[in-house]
C-alpha cells in the first residue's frame, strides 16, 4: 500500500514543480497524486541492532493509514520498505555492521597481550545505522474557497545516519590468512612466529571515526504554499588500518585502503547526485538519486622503517622478470553500495575464525 | 600557537611520533626539509612515524608536500591539483620512552580536506594582486606592557622539570611549482636537544657534480654491504648509529636492532639489487647542507637489499654531507 498511489481509488492528481536550488541545482517536477478521505500521519524509526546476535532491522513506531473511518498501522520493515525504498540502505549498512562486527570481535584477540599498544577505547558504532521516517498525507478544506488542498509532508532523516568510534586489534585475524600474512613480513621477519609472541611487539588495528547523516525531507500545502524540499548529506565515517610497534624507533606504516578505488581511503557515506539539467522522458529519472555507500577495505601491505631502512614485503618475480609483481590486496571489509550493487571488493576475503 | 605542557628535558627520555593520515594524495613528509616518509604509489595509508632522530634544538618544521596521485593530470595553480577526496591529517603525539601507548598524548593536529580547505585557505585567488585574507592590524595597547622576556637567552631546563612546547601551524600554501600544497607545523625545541650536526656542513647548492659524487659514494656502500664489510660499514653507518642511540635512549645490542640492515644482511640469501650508476641522482635537501642518493621516477632510495628468505626487500636511505674535508653518511 503506497501513501501516494491507490490505483483503485479516484485520484486528485497535482503537477508540482519543484524549486530549483540554486546551490545543488536540484530542479524537478514531480506528480502527486492525492486521495479523498485517506489520510497518512505517524513517525517510524528503523535501526540496526545487534542483542547477542546478528545485526537485524528493528521498526519503531508506525504509520498510520485512515480510509472511511478504518485504521491501519504499518509498522513492518517490509512494508515500509515497500513504500520508502530510501530506506533499503539500511540493509545494506546492516549487512555492513555485521561484517565489521566479525572483524572486530574480542574473540579473535582471546587470551592475547596488546594491553601496552592500546590506545583508543574499544570499536563500537557510535550510534549504530537508524533511519526515521516521518509523514503527514491529508486533504483539507480552505477557509476562504472551500475547496480542497492538499497537505504533504514526508521526511527522512538519519541524524546521523551512522557513526563509528574507537579501535580493534586486528593483527590475530590477518595472521591467518596466507595472502595477508605474507604482506606481515616486515614485523614478522619472514619467520613463523607465534600470534602470542608478535601481540605483545605489534598491532594492527582498525580505526574507525565520524559520523555521517542524511535529510531527505518534501513539504507543500497546495496552493497555498510552495512546495519546498531538502536533500542534504554530510561527513563519512572513515576506517583505517594502523600499526603500532613496542620499539620506540620504529615506524610502522599501513597501507588500507577503499575497495573501490586504491588511491582512496575506506569510508561509510551517503551522497545526493542531482538530476540532469535536461528535462528526460521518464519523470522518475529525474528524481534526485540517493546513494549510500561503505567502500569496502583492502590490506595493500604494512611497511617498516627503522634506522632510514624502509622494510617492505617481497615477492619473487614472475618467470621472465626482472621486477617483483606487486601483491594483490586482500579484502577485509567487502564493499557495498546502496541501491546498485558492486563488483568492488571480489577479492579473497580473511576467513574469519568463528569459535 | 599552542602550548604543550612537557617533562622537556632529553633526560626524561621523551619520544615524539607523528600520525598522518593520507587518503586521495600523494603526501611526502619532510622534517627540516629532509624527506622523512612518503607515499609514493599514492595508496591511502595511515603512518606511525617515530621522529625523535630528525629533531634538533630550536625550531624544527613538519611539512607535509600533498600532490596529486600518478596519472592524473593537474592544472598548475588551479584547484585541480588534487582531488576532491583528497584528505590528510597530521598530528604530533608524545610519550615518555618505554611508557605504555595509552600514555600517548595528542599534542596538535593538523588537517587538510581539499574539498573544504583549498578556498578557504586562501591560496586559489585567481587575483594575486588583490589579498584574500587581510590580517587586521594588531590592537595598540594604551597600557605599558610588561617587559618581553630576551628572545636570544636559551631557556634552561632542566630533567623533570614540566616546561610548554611552543607549536606554531605552517599555514597552507602552494609549493613550489604550484602543483601541490604544503602544510605543517613548527616545534621549537629548547636547548637541551642536540645541535642539528649538519648545520655547518658546506652548502651543496652551487656545488657542482653532484650526480656523479653521489653515484660513487652509493657504488661504494653498496660493495661494503654486498661484501659484508662490517668494520667498514660500522664506520660508514657510525653517526647513523649514535643519532638512534641518542634519540631513543638505546643499549648497545638495542642500537644495532634499529639500524635494521646488519639484521638482513646474515641471511647469505640477501643481495644488493644492482642498480644502473647512470640512474642515480642527488637530492638537495636539509636546507641546501645534505645530499639524498635517489634513482626512479619516484625519487626512491638509491640502494635496495632483496632478502628472498625473509620474504622483504628493504630500501636504505642515504643522506650524505660534505664536512670540507670529506663525504660523510649523515643519516
Amino acid at each position: 500500500m503506497h501513501p501516494f498511489c491507490l490505483p483503485d481509488l479516484p485520484a486528485r492528481t497535482t503537477s508540482v514543480a519543484f524549486p530549483a536550488c540554486p546551490a545543488k541545482g536540484l530542479g524537478m517536477s514531480v506528480l502527486v497524486k492525492s486521495f479523498p478521505n485517506i489520510q497518512w500521519s505517524g513517525e517510524a524509526r528503523v535501526a540496526v541492532r545487534a542483542d547477542n546476535g546478528p545485526a537485524r532491522p528493528v521498526v519503531e513506531g508506525g504509520l498510520t493509514i485512515r480510509v472511511d473511518g478504518r485504521e491501519r498501522t504499518v509498522s513492518d520493515w517490509r512494508a515500509l520498505r515497500g513504500i520508502f525504498p530510501l530506506l533499503g540502505m539500511v540493509d545494506e549498512l546492516t549487512k555492513t555492521v555485521n561484517a565489521v562486527a566479525e572483524l572486530t570481535s574480542p574473540l579473535h584477540s582471546r587470551g592475547l597481550d596488546s594491553s601496552r599498544l592500546q590506545w583508543r577505547e574499544p570499536f563500537r558504532w557510535d550510534p549504530m545505522p537508524s533511519l526515521a521516517v516521518q509523514v503527514e498525507s491529508r486533504l483539507f478544506e480552505q477557509t476562504a474557497s472551500g475547496l480542497l488542498g492538499h497537505f504533504l509532508n514526508v521526511r527522512i532523516t538519519g541524524e546521523p545516519l551512522a557513526g563509528a568510534t574507537g579501535e580493534a586489534n586486528v593483527l590475530p585475524i590477518l595472521m591467518t590468512n596466507a595472502a595477508a600474512e605474507k604482506m606481515l613480513t616486515p614485523i614478522t621477519g619472514g619467520q613463523r612466529v607465534s600470534i602470542a609472541e608478535l601481540s605483545t611487539r605489534c598491532g594492527v588495528y582498525l580505526v574507525a571515526e565520524g559520523r555521517c547523516s542524511i535529510i531527505a525531507a518534501l513539504r507543500s500545502s497546495r496552493p497555498l504554499e510552495a512546495m519546498t524540499q531538502r536533500f542534504t548529506s554530510h561527513g563519512e565515517v572513515s576506517f583505517s588500518l594502523e600499526a603500532r610497534s613496542e620499539a620506540e624507533y620504529d615506524s610502522l606504516i599501513v597501507s588500507s585502503t577503499a575497495a573501490t578505488k586504491a588511491s582512496e581511503g575506506a569510508r561509510l557515506s551517503v551522497a545526493f547526485e542531482a538530476p540532469p539539467e535536461s528535462p528526460l522522458p521518464e519523470p522518475r529519472d529525474r528524481k534526485v538519486k540517493a546513494q549510500a555507500a561503505f567502500t569496502g577495505l583492502h590490506f595493500h601491505g604494512i611497511e617498516r622503517i627503522s634506522g632510514g631502512v624502509r622494510v617492505r614485503p617481497w615477492s619473487p618475480p614472475p618467470a621472465g622478470e626482472d621486477e617483483p609483481a606487486p601483491p594483490k590486496p586482500v579484502s577485509v571489509l567487502p564493499a557495498r553500495m546502496w541501491p546498485a550493487g558492486s563488483k568492488a571488493g571480489e577479492l579473497e576475503p580473511v576467513p574469519w575464525c568463528h569459535e | 600557537m599552542s602550548e604543550a605542557k612537557l617533562l622537556l628535558h632529553p633526560s626524561d627520555q621523551p619520544v615524539f611520533r607523528l600520525l598522518v593520515d593520507v587518503r586521495g594524495c600523494v603526501c611526502e613528509l619532510r622534517l627540516n626539509d629532509v624527506p622523512v616518509w612518503s607515499n609514493a604509489g599514492g595508496l591511502a595509508a595511515r603512518a606511525v612515524l617515530s621522529v625523535n632522530e630528525w629533531l634538533f634544538s630550536g625550531e624544527n618544521d613538519f611539512t607535509l608536500h600533498l600532490t596529486a596521485p600518478p596519472g592524473t593530470e593537474v592544472e598548475p595553480g588551479t584547484p585541480s591539483i588534487l582531488p576532491d577526496t583528497a584528505v590528510v591529517s597530521a598530528t604530533l603525539l608524545y610519550k615518555r620512552s618505554r611508557a605504555p601507548w595509552l600514555a600517548m598524548q595528542e599534542l596538535y593536529p593538523v588537517t587538510y580536506r581539499h574539498d573544504e580547505d583549498f578556498k578557504n585557505a586562501g591560496i586559489f585567488n585567481p587575483h594575486p594582486d588583490i589579498p584574500v585574507h587581510v590580517e587586521p592590524p594588531p590592537a595598540v595597547e594604551e597600557s605599558a606592557p610588561d617587559p618581553a622576556p630576551d628572545p636570544s637567552a636559551p631557556v634552561i631546563i632542566h630533567p623533570g622539570e614540566m616546561a610548554a612546547l611552543p607549536i606554531t601551524p605552517i599555514p597552507c600554501d602552494w609549493n613550489e611549482t604550484r602543483t601541490g600544497i604544503r602544510i605543517g607545523l613548527t616545534v621549537k625545541l629548547p636547548t637541551a636537544w642536540p645541535l642539528c650536526p649538519w648545520v655547518r656542513a658546506l652548502d651543496l647548492t652551487a656545488m657542482p657534480g653532484l650526480d656523479y659524487t653521489v653515484s660513487r659514494l652509493v657504488r661504494s656502500l653498496s660493495d661494503a654491504l654486498q661484501r659484508r664489510d662490517w668494520p667498514g660499514l660500522r664506520r660508514l653507518f657510525a653517526d647513523r648509529r649514535a643519532a638512534l642511540q641518542t634519540a631513543y635512549y638505546l643499549n648497545e645490542a638495542a642500537a644495532d636492532e634499529a639500524l635494521v640492515f646488519p639484521a638482513l644482511l646474515k641471511a647469505p640469501e640477501t643481495k644488493v639489487a644492482t642498480v644502473d650508476p647512470q640512474s642515480i641522482r642527488g637530492q638537495i635537501c636539509g636546507g641546501g647542507r645534505l645530499l639524498r642518493a635517489v634513482t626512479g621516477d619516484r625519487n626512491s632510495p638509491a640502494i635496495t637489499l632483496q632478502c628472498p628468505t625473509l620474504g622483504c626487500q628493504a630500501d636504505i636511505e642515504t643522506l650524505w654531507l660534505n664536512t670540507g674535508q670529506e663525504w660523510r653518511l649523515a643519516r
